[in-house]
Protein backbone atom coordinates (compact mmCIF):
# COMPACT_ATOMS: atom_id res chain seq x y z
CA UNK A 1 0.00 0.00 0.00
CA UNK A 2 1.30 3.47 -1.05
CA UNK A 3 0.62 6.21 1.91
CA UNK A 4 1.51 9.85 1.84
CA UNK A 5 0.17 12.11 4.48
CA UNK A 6 -0.44 16.06 4.15
CA UNK A 7 -1.84 18.50 5.99
CA UNK A 8 -4.68 20.69 5.67
CA UNK A 9 -4.18 23.72 7.53
CA UNK A 10 -5.28 26.71 5.49
CA UNK A 11 -7.06 27.34 1.74
CA UNK A 12 -3.74 26.60 -0.26
CA UNK A 13 -3.42 23.70 1.43
CA UNK A 14 -6.73 22.72 0.08
CA UNK A 15 -5.50 23.13 -3.39
CA UNK A 16 -2.50 20.98 -2.77
CA UNK A 17 -4.25 18.19 -1.07
CA UNK A 18 -6.74 18.16 -4.31
CA UNK A 19 -4.41 17.93 -6.84
CA UNK A 20 -2.37 15.37 -4.72
CA UNK A 21 -5.29 13.40 -4.75
CA UNK A 22 -6.05 13.64 -8.47
CA UNK A 23 -2.84 12.43 -9.39
CA UNK A 24 -3.11 9.47 -6.57
CA UNK A 25 -6.63 8.83 -8.58
CA UNK A 26 -4.51 8.55 -11.39
CA UNK A 27 -2.06 6.25 -10.51
CA UNK A 28 -4.38 3.65 -8.62
CA UNK A 29 -5.58 3.84 -12.70
CA UNK A 30 -9.48 5.57 -11.98
CA UNK A 31 -11.15 7.52 -15.21
CA UNK A 32 -11.33 10.89 -15.62
CA UNK A 33 -14.53 10.45 -14.65
CA UNK A 34 -13.91 8.96 -11.08
CA UNK A 35 -10.84 11.13 -10.38
CA UNK A 36 -12.99 13.99 -10.63
CA UNK A 37 -15.12 12.34 -8.02
CA UNK A 38 -12.35 11.44 -5.90
CA UNK A 39 -10.93 14.84 -6.07
CA UNK A 40 -14.21 16.51 -5.20
CA UNK A 41 -14.53 13.99 -2.33
CA UNK A 42 -11.05 15.25 -0.72
CA UNK A 43 -11.74 18.76 -1.11
CA UNK A 44 -14.95 18.64 0.23
CA UNK A 45 -13.16 16.83 3.59
CA UNK A 46 -10.60 19.28 3.25
CA UNK A 47 -12.75 22.11 3.31
CA UNK A 48 -14.57 20.82 6.53
CA UNK A 49 -11.48 20.37 8.08
CA UNK A 50 -9.65 23.62 7.60
CA UNK A 51 -13.35 25.72 7.96
CA UNK A 52 -14.99 23.72 10.93
CA UNK A 53 -12.16 21.68 12.36
CA UNK A 54 -9.08 24.03 13.02
CA UNK A 55 -7.04 22.22 10.05
CA UNK A 56 -5.84 18.84 10.44
CA UNK A 57 -4.36 16.05 7.61
CA UNK A 58 -5.66 14.19 4.53
CA UNK A 59 -3.80 10.54 4.20
CA UNK A 60 -4.56 9.52 0.86
CA UNK A 61 -3.72 5.30 0.52
CA UNK A 62 -3.26 3.21 -3.30
CA UNK A 63 -4.79 0.31 -2.20
CA UNK A 64 -2.99 -2.62 -4.47
CA UNK A 65 -4.44 -6.10 -2.36
CA UNK A 66 -7.31 -8.37 -3.58
CA UNK A 67 -9.12 -5.08 -4.04
CA UNK A 68 -7.68 -2.40 -5.88
CA UNK A 69 -8.82 1.06 -5.36
CA UNK A 70 -8.24 4.00 -3.29
CA UNK A 71 -8.18 5.07 0.76
CA UNK A 72 -8.38 8.41 2.38
CA UNK A 73 -8.39 9.69 5.55
CA UNK A 74 -9.47 13.08 6.76
CA UNK A 75 -8.79 13.91 10.37
CA UNK A 76 -8.68 16.90 12.35
CA UNK A 77 -8.94 18.15 15.82
CA UNK A 78 -11.36 19.99 15.90
CA UNK A 79 -14.82 20.57 18.18
CA UNK A 80 -16.27 17.57 16.58
CA UNK A 81 -19.59 17.39 15.42
CA UNK A 82 -22.34 16.86 18.10
CA UNK A 83 -24.94 15.42 16.17
CA UNK A 84 -23.98 13.02 12.77
CA UNK A 85 -27.14 12.15 12.05
CA UNK A 86 -28.10 15.65 11.46
CA UNK A 87 -24.72 16.77 9.61
CA UNK A 88 -25.44 13.56 7.34
CA UNK A 89 -28.56 14.48 6.41
CA UNK A 90 -27.26 17.87 5.47
CA UNK A 91 -28.84 19.13 8.47
CA UNK A 92 -26.37 21.90 9.14
CA UNK A 93 -26.34 23.34 5.63
CA UNK A 94 -26.53 26.76 7.01
CA UNK A 95 -23.10 26.75 9.12
CA UNK A 96 -21.33 26.80 5.56
CA UNK A 97 -21.91 23.73 4.25
CA UNK A 98 -20.24 21.17 6.52
CA UNK A 99 -23.32 19.04 6.15
CA UNK A 100 -23.14 18.91 2.06
CA UNK A 101 -19.63 18.76 2.22
CA UNK A 102 -20.04 15.72 4.17
CA UNK A 103 -23.05 14.11 2.13
CA UNK A 104 -21.70 14.94 -1.06
CA UNK A 105 -18.51 13.05 -0.17
CA UNK A 106 -20.29 10.29 0.80
CA UNK A 107 -22.46 10.49 -2.28
CA UNK A 108 -19.84 10.13 -4.34
CA UNK A 109 -17.29 7.26 -2.95
CA UNK A 110 -18.00 3.65 -2.83
CA UNK A 111 -17.24 3.76 1.31
CA UNK A 112 -17.38 6.36 4.41
CA UNK A 113 -17.08 6.20 7.98
CA UNK A 114 -17.37 9.16 10.27
CA UNK A 115 -16.48 9.13 13.29
CA UNK A 116 -16.57 12.38 15.77
CA UNK A 117 -17.54 13.50 18.93
CA UNK A 118 -17.87 17.11 21.01
CA UNK A 119 -14.80 18.14 21.89
CA UNK A 120 -12.60 14.96 20.58
CA UNK A 121 -12.22 15.97 16.57
CA UNK A 122 -13.52 14.68 13.41
CA UNK A 123 -12.13 11.59 11.55
CA UNK A 124 -13.71 10.56 8.38
CA UNK A 125 -12.57 7.63 6.11
CA UNK A 126 -13.99 7.06 2.90
CA UNK A 127 -12.91 4.41 -0.36
CA UNK A 128 -13.61 3.84 -3.89
CA UNK A 129 -12.45 0.59 -5.71
CA UNK A 130 -12.09 0.10 -8.91
CA UNK A 131 -14.44 -1.89 -11.18
CA UNK B 1 -3.98 35.30 -9.30
CA UNK B 2 -5.40 37.71 -11.53
CA UNK B 3 -8.55 36.96 -13.24
CA UNK B 4 -9.44 38.85 -16.57
CA UNK B 5 -12.79 39.90 -17.04
CA UNK B 6 -13.74 41.07 -20.76
CA UNK B 7 -16.28 43.09 -22.25
CA UNK B 8 -17.42 42.48 -25.19
CA UNK B 9 -20.03 44.65 -26.43
CA UNK B 10 -22.27 44.87 -23.48
CA UNK B 11 -21.37 41.80 -21.70
CA UNK B 12 -18.81 40.71 -19.10
CA UNK B 13 -16.84 37.45 -20.07
CA UNK B 14 -14.92 36.01 -16.57
CA UNK B 15 -12.86 32.98 -17.40
CA UNK B 16 -11.43 31.38 -14.43
CA UNK B 17 -8.08 29.73 -15.64
CA UNK B 18 -6.96 28.20 -12.66
CA UNK B 19 -7.75 26.60 -9.47
CA UNK B 20 -8.62 29.45 -6.89
CA UNK B 21 -8.57 29.38 -3.33
CA UNK B 22 -11.73 30.60 -1.78
CA UNK B 23 -10.74 33.70 -0.61
CA UNK B 24 -9.71 34.52 -4.64
CA UNK B 25 -13.04 33.30 -5.50
CA UNK B 26 -14.70 36.18 -2.94
CA UNK B 27 -12.67 38.79 -4.16
CA UNK B 28 -13.40 37.58 -8.28
CA UNK B 29 -16.77 38.08 -6.95
CA UNK B 30 -16.93 41.15 -5.27
CA UNK B 31 -14.62 42.41 -8.60
CA UNK B 32 -17.14 40.97 -10.90
CA UNK B 33 -19.97 42.81 -8.84
CA UNK B 34 -18.68 46.19 -9.30
CA UNK B 35 -17.60 46.06 -12.85
CA UNK B 36 -21.49 44.98 -13.49
CA UNK B 37 -22.55 48.74 -11.43
CA UNK B 38 -19.58 50.28 -13.05
CA UNK B 39 -20.43 49.19 -16.93
CA UNK B 40 -23.97 48.27 -16.75
CA UNK B 41 -23.30 45.39 -18.50
CA UNK B 42 -26.37 43.51 -19.38
CA UNK B 43 -24.81 40.02 -19.75
CA UNK B 44 -22.45 38.12 -18.06
CA UNK B 45 -20.51 34.92 -19.10
CA UNK B 46 -18.66 33.16 -16.43
CA UNK B 47 -16.57 30.92 -18.79
CA UNK B 48 -15.34 27.56 -16.72
CA UNK B 49 -13.99 25.68 -19.48
CA UNK B 50 -10.79 25.04 -17.56
CA UNK B 51 -12.11 24.07 -14.66
CA UNK B 52 -11.13 20.49 -13.85
CA UNK B 53 -13.49 20.19 -10.42
CA UNK B 54 -16.24 22.31 -8.97
CA UNK B 55 -16.61 21.37 -5.46
CA UNK B 56 -20.04 22.43 -3.62
CA UNK B 57 -18.09 25.80 -2.27
CA UNK B 58 -16.98 26.61 -6.21
CA UNK B 59 -20.75 25.64 -7.10
CA UNK B 60 -22.19 27.74 -4.17
CA UNK B 61 -19.90 30.74 -5.25
CA UNK B 62 -20.52 30.41 -9.19
CA UNK B 63 -24.16 30.36 -8.17
CA UNK B 64 -24.28 33.53 -5.42
CA UNK B 65 -22.35 35.18 -8.79
CA UNK B 66 -25.14 34.62 -11.02
CA UNK B 67 -28.00 35.35 -8.98
CA UNK B 68 -26.66 38.44 -7.50
CA UNK B 69 -26.13 39.62 -10.61
CA UNK B 70 -29.47 38.70 -12.30
CA UNK B 71 -30.54 41.11 -9.41
CA UNK B 72 -28.71 43.43 -10.34
CA UNK B 73 -30.06 43.02 -13.99
CA UNK B 74 -27.30 41.22 -15.93
CA UNK B 75 -28.32 37.94 -17.09
CA UNK B 76 -26.06 35.33 -16.36
CA UNK B 77 -24.48 31.87 -18.06
CA UNK B 78 -22.27 29.53 -17.26
CA UNK B 79 -20.25 28.06 -20.51
CA UNK B 80 -17.78 25.15 -20.65
CA UNK B 81 -18.70 22.85 -18.00
CA UNK B 82 -16.16 19.56 -18.24
CA UNK B 83 -18.37 16.14 -18.58
CA UNK B 84 -16.43 15.01 -15.81
CA UNK B 85 -17.53 18.11 -13.89
CA UNK B 86 -21.21 18.26 -14.77
CA UNK B 87 -21.80 14.62 -13.53
CA UNK B 88 -19.98 14.83 -10.42
CA UNK B 89 -21.56 18.30 -9.41
CA UNK B 90 -24.88 16.42 -10.30
CA UNK B 91 -24.04 13.97 -8.17
CA UNK B 92 -23.06 15.43 -5.28
CA UNK B 93 -26.32 16.45 -4.63
CA UNK B 94 -29.56 18.47 -5.14
CA UNK B 95 -28.82 20.35 -2.25
CA UNK B 96 -26.42 22.50 -3.62
CA UNK B 97 -28.57 25.70 -4.66
CA UNK B 98 -27.47 25.34 -8.62
CA UNK B 99 -30.23 28.09 -10.49
CA UNK B 100 -27.58 29.00 -13.04
CA UNK B 101 -28.03 28.60 -16.56
CA UNK B 102 -25.74 26.60 -18.63
CA UNK B 103 -24.68 26.44 -21.83
CA UNK B 104 -22.20 24.39 -24.05
CA UNK B 105 -19.67 26.88 -24.75
CA UNK B 106 -18.94 30.87 -25.66
CA UNK B 107 -20.54 30.82 -28.99
CA UNK B 108 -23.94 29.30 -27.38
CA UNK B 109 -23.48 31.54 -24.23
CA UNK B 110 -23.44 34.81 -26.33
CA UNK B 111 -26.41 33.55 -28.19
CA UNK B 112 -28.41 32.44 -25.36
CA UNK B 113 -27.66 36.07 -23.92
CA UNK B 114 -29.09 37.91 -27.51
CA UNK B 115 -32.01 36.06 -27.60
CA UNK B 116 -33.24 36.24 -23.54
CA UNK B 117 -32.48 40.14 -23.64
CA UNK B 118 -34.21 40.50 -26.99
CA UNK B 119 -37.45 38.90 -25.51
CA UNK B 120 -37.10 39.98 -21.95
CA UNK B 121 -38.79 43.00 -23.40
CA UNK B 122 -41.94 40.82 -24.07
CA UNK B 123 -41.82 38.48 -21.18
CA UNK B 124 -42.39 39.02 -17.49
CA UNK B 125 -39.03 38.47 -15.60
CA UNK B 126 -39.84 35.49 -13.46
CA UNK C 1 19.67 -42.46 -9.91
CA UNK C 2 16.68 -41.98 -11.84
CA UNK C 3 13.74 -39.94 -10.41
CA UNK C 4 12.31 -42.85 -9.49
CA UNK C 5 14.32 -44.84 -8.03
CA UNK C 6 14.67 -41.90 -5.42
CA UNK C 7 11.66 -41.67 -4.67
CA UNK C 8 10.63 -45.68 -4.41
CA UNK C 9 14.31 -45.54 -1.98
CA UNK C 10 12.98 -42.65 0.29
CA UNK C 11 9.53 -44.45 0.80
CA UNK C 12 11.63 -48.06 1.69
CA UNK C 13 14.09 -46.36 3.88
CA UNK C 14 14.60 -42.81 6.05
CA UNK C 15 17.21 -41.58 3.36
CA UNK C 16 17.82 -37.99 3.42
CA UNK C 17 19.80 -37.21 0.85
CA UNK C 18 17.37 -38.28 -1.55
CA UNK C 19 14.59 -36.75 -0.14
CA UNK C 20 16.74 -33.57 -0.78
CA UNK C 21 17.58 -34.79 -4.03
CA UNK C 22 14.00 -34.84 -4.65
CA UNK C 23 13.31 -31.74 -2.84
CA UNK C 24 15.99 -30.42 -4.89
CA UNK C 25 14.68 -31.69 -8.10
CA UNK C 26 11.54 -30.68 -7.54
CA UNK C 27 12.72 -26.78 -6.68
CA UNK C 28 14.66 -26.35 -9.34
CA UNK C 29 12.33 -27.10 -12.01
CA UNK C 30 9.18 -25.18 -11.41
CA UNK C 31 9.02 -21.91 -12.99
CA UNK C 32 8.42 -20.16 -10.42
CA UNK C 33 11.76 -17.71 -8.51
CA UNK C 34 11.97 -19.45 -4.95
CA UNK C 35 14.22 -17.66 -2.30
CA UNK C 36 14.77 -17.96 1.22
CA UNK C 37 15.10 -14.43 2.94
CA UNK C 38 16.49 -13.67 6.72
CA UNK C 39 14.65 -11.00 9.00
CA UNK C 40 17.16 -8.26 7.29
CA UNK C 41 15.89 -9.41 3.28
CA UNK C 42 19.27 -11.05 2.48
CA UNK C 43 19.29 -14.28 0.75
CA UNK C 44 19.81 -17.27 1.90
CA UNK C 45 18.85 -19.46 -0.24
CA UNK C 46 17.65 -20.05 -3.65
CA UNK C 47 16.83 -21.98 -6.69
CA UNK C 48 18.25 -22.69 -9.96
CA UNK C 49 15.94 -20.32 -11.53
CA UNK C 50 17.10 -17.72 -9.69
CA UNK C 51 20.49 -17.94 -10.36
CA UNK C 52 19.75 -17.83 -14.39
CA UNK C 53 18.18 -14.73 -14.18
CA UNK C 54 20.05 -13.08 -11.70
CA UNK C 55 23.24 -14.43 -12.35
CA UNK C 56 25.96 -16.59 -9.89
CA UNK C 57 26.53 -13.52 -6.84
CA UNK C 58 23.10 -13.99 -5.09
CA UNK C 59 23.80 -15.34 -1.77
CA UNK C 60 23.33 -12.78 1.45
CA UNK C 61 23.03 -9.95 -0.85
CA UNK C 62 19.71 -8.08 -0.69
CA UNK C 63 16.62 -9.49 -2.22
CA UNK C 64 15.63 -6.09 -3.25
CA UNK C 65 18.75 -5.08 -5.15
CA UNK C 66 19.28 -8.30 -6.85
CA UNK C 67 15.23 -8.19 -8.19
CA UNK C 68 14.60 -4.68 -8.52
CA UNK C 69 18.22 -3.40 -8.38
CA UNK C 70 17.35 -0.42 -6.17
CA UNK C 71 18.99 -0.10 -2.79
CA UNK C 72 16.21 0.20 0.27
CA UNK C 73 13.11 -2.52 0.37
CA UNK C 74 10.34 -2.13 -2.57
CA UNK C 75 7.75 0.43 -1.99
CA UNK C 76 5.59 3.07 -4.09
CA UNK C 77 6.84 4.42 -6.68
CA UNK C 78 7.91 1.22 -6.74
CA UNK C 79 6.48 -2.30 -6.28
CA UNK C 80 5.39 -2.68 -3.11
CA UNK C 81 7.37 -5.21 -0.56
CA UNK C 82 5.36 -8.12 0.72
CA UNK C 83 7.68 -9.06 3.37
CA UNK C 84 6.68 -6.13 4.86
CA UNK C 85 3.37 -6.92 4.97
CA UNK C 86 4.21 -10.41 6.21
CA UNK C 87 6.23 -8.82 9.44
CA UNK C 88 3.31 -7.11 10.57
CA UNK C 89 0.04 -9.63 10.06
CA UNK C 90 2.07 -12.64 10.40
CA UNK C 91 0.54 -14.52 7.61
CA UNK C 92 0.91 -14.70 4.03
CA UNK C 93 0.63 -12.76 1.33
CA UNK C 94 0.37 -11.81 -1.96
CA UNK C 95 0.97 -9.08 -4.01
CA UNK C 96 1.43 -7.74 -8.17
CA UNK C 97 4.56 -5.98 -8.97
CA UNK C 98 4.80 -4.51 -12.26
CA UNK C 99 8.46 -5.54 -14.25
CA UNK C 100 9.89 -3.89 -17.18
CA UNK C 101 11.74 -6.54 -19.38
CA UNK C 102 15.04 -5.03 -21.71
CA UNK C 103 12.42 -3.50 -24.34
CA UNK C 104 10.47 -1.52 -21.57
CA UNK C 105 7.37 -4.27 -22.34
CA UNK C 106 5.17 -4.80 -19.19
CA UNK C 107 5.87 -7.75 -17.09
CA UNK C 108 3.15 -8.68 -14.45
CA UNK C 109 4.75 -10.56 -11.58
CA UNK C 110 2.58 -12.16 -8.65
CA UNK C 111 4.90 -11.95 -5.73
CA UNK C 112 4.08 -13.98 -2.86
CA UNK C 113 5.66 -14.04 0.92
CA UNK C 114 5.32 -16.67 3.63
CA UNK C 115 6.62 -16.50 7.13
CA UNK C 116 9.09 -19.19 8.31
CA UNK C 117 8.52 -19.76 12.15
CA UNK C 118 10.26 -21.20 14.99
CA UNK C 119 9.09 -21.12 18.62
CA UNK C 120 6.35 -18.96 17.69
CA UNK C 121 8.73 -15.80 16.14
CA UNK C 122 9.29 -15.07 11.98
CA UNK C 123 12.47 -16.57 11.47
CA UNK C 124 12.90 -16.17 7.77
CA UNK C 125 10.60 -15.71 4.85
CA UNK C 126 9.81 -17.73 1.84
CA UNK C 127 9.70 -15.33 -1.87
CA UNK C 128 7.74 -16.90 -4.73
CA UNK C 129 7.37 -14.91 -7.43
CA UNK C 130 5.62 -15.74 -10.95
CA UNK C 131 5.21 -14.68 -14.08
CA UNK C 132 1.40 -13.26 -14.70
CA UNK C 133 1.47 -10.78 -17.83
CA UNK C 134 -0.40 -13.68 -19.70
CA UNK C 135 -3.24 -13.87 -17.41
CA UNK C 136 -3.30 -10.19 -16.82
CA UNK C 137 -2.83 -8.85 -20.23
CA UNK C 138 -6.11 -11.32 -20.65
CA UNK C 139 -8.33 -9.93 -18.16
CA UNK C 140 -7.38 -6.31 -19.31
CA UNK C 141 -8.35 -7.12 -22.69
CA UNK C 142 -11.86 -8.71 -21.73
CA UNK C 143 -12.61 -5.60 -19.78
CA UNK C 144 -11.39 -3.67 -22.99
CA UNK C 145 -13.99 -5.68 -24.74
CA UNK C 146 -16.14 -5.61 -22.36
CA UNK C 147 -16.55 -1.96 -22.46
CA UNK C 148 -16.72 -1.93 -26.05
CA UNK C 149 -19.34 -4.15 -26.19
CA UNK C 150 -21.28 -2.01 -23.98
CA UNK C 151 -20.98 1.16 -25.57
CA UNK C 152 -21.75 -0.67 -28.55
CA UNK C 153 -25.35 -1.68 -27.40
CA UNK C 154 -25.43 2.19 -26.36
CA UNK C 155 -25.22 3.55 -29.65
CA UNK C 156 -25.48 7.74 -29.90
CA UNK C 157 -27.21 8.24 -32.88
CA UNK C 158 -26.76 12.15 -34.18
CA UNK C 159 -29.81 12.83 -36.01
CA UNK C 160 -29.76 16.09 -37.25
CA UNK C 161 -27.06 18.78 -36.96
CA UNK C 162 -27.63 19.56 -33.17
CA UNK C 163 -30.19 16.61 -31.94
CA UNK C 164 -28.29 13.61 -31.19
CA UNK C 165 -31.14 10.15 -30.59
CA UNK C 166 -30.03 7.61 -27.84
CA UNK C 167 -32.28 4.55 -28.12
CA UNK C 168 -31.58 2.59 -24.83
CA UNK C 169 -32.44 -1.26 -25.20
CA UNK C 170 -32.63 -3.82 -22.57
CA UNK C 171 -32.04 -3.42 -18.43
CA UNK C 172 -29.80 -0.96 -17.20
CA UNK C 173 -27.51 -1.54 -14.10
CA UNK C 174 -25.93 1.04 -12.72
CA UNK C 175 -22.71 0.02 -14.62
CA UNK C 176 -24.44 0.66 -18.23
CA UNK C 177 -26.40 3.60 -16.77
CA UNK C 178 -22.89 5.01 -15.87
CA UNK C 179 -21.56 4.46 -18.92
CA UNK C 180 -24.33 5.69 -20.94
CA UNK C 181 -24.29 9.29 -19.18
CA UNK C 182 -20.95 9.45 -19.55
CA UNK C 183 -20.97 8.71 -23.21
CA UNK C 184 -23.82 10.79 -23.78
CA UNK C 185 -21.60 13.62 -22.53
CA UNK C 186 -18.76 13.78 -24.51
CA UNK C 187 -21.13 13.30 -27.71
CA UNK C 188 -23.10 16.30 -27.00
CA UNK C 189 -19.60 17.70 -26.33
CA UNK C 190 -18.25 16.49 -29.52
CA UNK C 191 -21.17 17.30 -32.00
CA UNK C 192 -22.55 20.32 -30.15
CA UNK C 193 -25.63 18.79 -29.78
CA UNK C 194 -28.48 21.18 -28.15
CA UNK C 195 -31.16 18.50 -28.01
CA UNK C 196 -31.04 14.39 -26.68
CA UNK C 197 -33.52 12.00 -26.68
CA UNK C 198 -33.48 9.25 -24.92
CA UNK C 199 -35.92 6.56 -25.91
CA UNK C 200 -36.56 3.92 -23.69
CA UNK C 201 -39.47 1.59 -25.37
CA UNK C 202 -37.22 -0.79 -25.04
CA UNK C 203 -36.78 -1.17 -21.72
CA UNK C 204 -38.32 -3.41 -19.82
CA UNK C 205 -38.50 -2.35 -16.46
CA UNK C 206 -38.17 0.82 -14.87
CA UNK C 207 -37.54 0.65 -11.23
CA UNK C 208 -36.50 4.29 -8.80
CA UNK C 209 -32.64 3.25 -9.77
CA UNK C 210 -33.04 3.88 -13.21
CA UNK C 211 -35.31 6.19 -13.20
CA UNK C 212 -32.46 8.57 -11.06
CA UNK C 213 -29.97 7.42 -13.71
CA UNK C 214 -32.65 9.25 -16.16
CA UNK C 215 -32.63 12.19 -13.76
CA UNK C 216 -29.43 11.96 -13.48
CA UNK C 217 -28.67 12.39 -16.99
CA UNK C 218 -30.86 14.93 -18.08
CA UNK C 219 -29.42 16.83 -15.34
CA UNK C 220 -26.03 16.26 -16.28
CA UNK C 221 -27.06 17.02 -20.29
CA UNK C 222 -28.23 20.19 -18.99
CA UNK C 223 -24.97 21.07 -17.58
CA UNK C 224 -23.93 21.38 -20.77
CA UNK C 225 -26.40 23.29 -22.26
CA UNK C 226 -28.66 20.32 -23.81
CA UNK C 227 -32.18 19.52 -23.33
CA UNK C 228 -33.12 16.38 -22.77
CA UNK C 229 -36.81 14.72 -24.28
CA UNK C 230 -37.63 11.21 -22.64
CA UNK C 231 -39.73 8.73 -25.24
CA UNK C 232 -40.96 5.38 -25.19
CA UNK C 233 -42.45 5.29 -21.68
CA UNK C 234 -44.63 2.18 -21.93
CA UNK C 235 -48.10 3.03 -19.91
CA UNK C 236 -46.90 0.75 -17.38
CA UNK C 237 -43.81 1.97 -16.27
CA UNK C 238 -45.42 5.30 -16.31
CA UNK C 239 -47.50 4.27 -13.84
CA UNK C 240 -44.64 2.77 -11.73
CA UNK C 241 -42.52 6.16 -12.27
CA UNK C 242 -45.96 7.98 -10.85
CA UNK C 243 -46.12 5.12 -7.72
CA UNK C 244 -43.12 5.44 -6.87
CA UNK C 245 -42.77 9.54 -6.68
CA UNK C 246 -39.98 10.07 -9.03
CA UNK C 247 -39.85 14.16 -9.90
CA UNK C 248 -41.54 14.17 -13.02
CA UNK C 249 -41.10 18.16 -13.11
CA UNK C 250 -37.53 17.02 -14.29
CA UNK C 251 -38.57 15.20 -17.54
CA UNK C 252 -39.82 16.41 -20.85
CA UNK C 253 -41.60 13.29 -22.57
CA UNK C 254 -43.42 12.08 -25.60
CA UNK C 255 -44.97 8.66 -26.23
CA UNK C 256 -42.52 7.61 -29.52
CA UNK C 257 -38.84 8.64 -30.72
CA UNK C 258 -40.75 10.06 -33.69
CA UNK C 259 -42.88 12.68 -31.34
CA UNK C 260 -39.60 13.46 -29.33
CA UNK C 261 -37.83 14.31 -32.89
CA UNK C 262 -40.71 16.70 -33.50
CA UNK C 263 -40.30 18.16 -30.37
CA UNK C 264 -36.69 18.80 -30.85
CA UNK C 265 -37.17 20.00 -34.01
CA UNK C 266 -39.59 22.87 -33.09
CA UNK C 267 -37.44 23.60 -29.94
CA UNK C 268 -34.37 24.18 -32.45
CA UNK C 269 -36.76 26.34 -35.05
CA UNK C 270 -37.35 28.69 -32.06
CA UNK C 271 -33.78 29.32 -31.89
CA UNK C 272 -33.65 29.47 -35.66
CA UNK C 273 -36.27 31.92 -35.99
CA UNK C 274 -35.32 34.51 -33.39
CA UNK C 275 -31.89 34.70 -35.32
CA UNK C 276 -33.94 36.19 -38.20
Amino acid sequence: MSEDTLPVKNESDIISVRSFGRSSAANAGFGIVDQCRITTAISELARNAVVHGRGGSVTIKIVRNDKKGIEIICRDEGPGIVNLELALQGGYSTVGGLGIGLSGAKRLMDEFQITSSAGKGTTVIIRKWLK
Amino acid sequence: MEIPILKIEDFLIVSFQTELSDDEINSLREEILDRIKATNARGLIIDITALKIIDSFMARSLSSIATTATLLGTRTVVVGMQPAVALTLVELGLRIKWNVQTALNLERGINLLREALKSEKDVVYE
Amino acid sequence: MSFREAVKKTKKQDGNMHKLEIYEKILDNVEEEIMLLDRDFHILWANKIVFEKYGEDIIMNFCYKITHGIDHICKPPYDICPIDKVLKTGKPTTIQHTHFDRKGNKIYVEVSAYPVYENDEITEFIHMSRDVTERVMTEEKLKEQQQAMLALSTPVLQIRDQILALPLIGTIDSARAAQIVEQLLNSIVDTQASVVILDITGVPVIDTAVANHLIKTIQAARMLGANTIITGISPANAQTLVTLGVDLSMMTTRGSLRSGVKLADEMLKLVVMEKR
